[in-house]
């Protein structure tokens, strides 16, 4: 069991807040939703995501939070549940883009702070590095185009 | 250990000015909005307002005169990272549950293309070596900027040894450069034709969580009617790969570069051949001692 502290659990909720108005204010200024039609879908994802967080230090096994915050979304939304045409309609209101927008300004301080070892490395290893991405891309590209057929035979 | 860390240094109101930017930053780029840019007739490259918003913070970041966004805002930022993450996540799932008809389908294709990463390194490796590297080509080369790809080439190698760095720097290139590849590879492929959005989707999700969701943020903007289905093909793809990923690093990958390292590092790279001569010239003064 992990421990977490009262403190923790503050201050992760107080985050979670600040997330979601985040989200809210991108969702409304990039996309033109409404904050009030937001703000059922967002208290949804903060539910699930506090709940995960919580479940994540109680349940046995050290897994961490986000394998449980998934979780627990995929069971809201599958169509055995009988919450899922509710949830499914507000979170859907929720854009991903808006959701992800932030994630990257704030990585972006993260990366200026490794700027140094970054620069080290150089140019070389940028080159092998996009090899990678691509080669990796385009191999699960092809093998996808392969077996999707027969992986939909199958359950088909 | 570090997470929990992050979540206790986390004092919203002290850092209040610095969340403030954040949200100036993000308002300013959702602004803007995509850009699409045509580079033939049907190759578009779509650039995000997440991309943005990341270039725009760094460059606050390595501003020095620029006090709101700086060092003393790592734990803030890291922390904020990861309940945005979570958040992320809880959404990602809801779609991923909504479509859990198409993931089933998915499984098959994605785990037969981690056992294939693998095979990557064989066009890498090459390369690394041709470019003067050393032993941090295979770090750099044998996973694709995956966080158990760094947990697996630290136990493997231990966090000083070079291939550690070559792992470090392939996920700094992943995260930095990574974004930009897959968003310009998913929207080329898609605007191909060729093939299918499924594929599209398992493939743009085959990297970090930060590559995964530019993939999934661009195939989206370009089909929006299939949003789910993609979002849950490529969160689908990210999350199986990421539990067999290092099994198929740790079998199949590092085995596979550290045998082609040996074969290769004394024919093409230059301090590898110079290596060899030097060995040769020894053993043939041993020889006439």
């Amino acid at each position: 069991m992990k421990k977490i502290t009262s403190l923790q659990i503050r201050n992760m909720a107080i985050g979670l807040v600040v997330a979601v108005v985040f989200g809210t204010i991108g969702n409304y200024v990039g996309y033109s939703v409404m904050p009030l039609d937001t703000i059922p879908g967002m208290l949804i994802l903060y539910a699930i995501t506090l709940l995960g967080y919580l479940l994540s230090a109680v349940m046995p096994g050290n897994m961490p939070d986000m394998v449980y915050v998934s979780l627990i979304g995929v069971l809201m939304a599958i169509p055995v549940n009988p919450l899922s045409p509710y949830v499914v309609e507000h979170v859907g209101k929720v854009q991903l883009l808006a959701v992800v927008t932030p994630i990257l300004a704030y990585s972006g301080l993260v990366i200026g702070r490794d700027w140094g070892a970054f620069r080290k490395l150089s140019w070389r290893a940028v080159i092998v590095g996009i090899v990678v991405i691509c080669s990796t891309f385009f191999w699960s590209v092809f093998i996808s185009e392969l077996l999707l057929p027969i992986s939909q035979g199958l359950l088909g | 250990m570090e997470q929990n860390k992050s979540i206790e240094a986390f004092t919203p109101w002290k850092d209040w000015k610095f969340h403030g930017v954040i949200i100036l930053v993000c308002i300013l780029c959702e602004l803007i909005g995509a850009i699409p840019i045509d580079i033939t007739e049907n190759i578009r490259v779509t650039l995000l307002p997440l991309l943005y918003a990341m270039v725009i913070t760094t460059a606050l970041y390595l501003f020095k005169k620029f006090p709101l966004v700086d060092k003393k805002h790592e734990g803030s930022a890291s922390f904020m990272m990861n309940v945005t993450c979570l958040i992320l996540m809880a959404k990602l799932g809801i779609n991923t549950g909504n479509a859990i008809d198409s993931i089933a389908e998915a499984s098959l294709p994605v785990i037969f293309s981690n056992f294939g990463d693998a095979l990557t390194c064989l066009i890498a490796l090459p390369l690394g070596l041709l470019l003067g590297m050393d032993r941090e080509v295979i770090g750099l080369t044998f996973g694709c900027s995956r966080e158990g790809g760094i947990a697996v080439c630290e136990g493997r190698y231990g966090s000083k040894g070079s291939e550690f760095r070559g792992v470090m720097g392939m996920y700094i290139v992943g995260t930095v450069f990574g974004t930009i590849v897959i968003g310009l590879l998913t929207s080329i492929c898609s605007s191909m034709g060729i093939f299918n959005l499924s594929s599209i989707a398992i493939a743009a999700g085959c990297g970090s969580a930060s590559m995964s969701s530019a993939g999934i943020g661009t195939l989206a903007l370009m089909h929006p009617e299939s949003e789910d289905m993609i979002s849950a093909m490529a969160t689908a793809s990210n999350l199986i790969s990421t539990a067999i990923a290092i099994y198929a690093a740790i079998f199949i990958a590092l085995p596979l570069a550290e045998w082609e390292f040996k074969l290769l590092y004394p024919i093409l790279s230059k301090s590898g051949r110079e290596e060899r001569k030097k060995a040769k010239a020894a053993a043939k003064s041993g020889e006439k001692n």
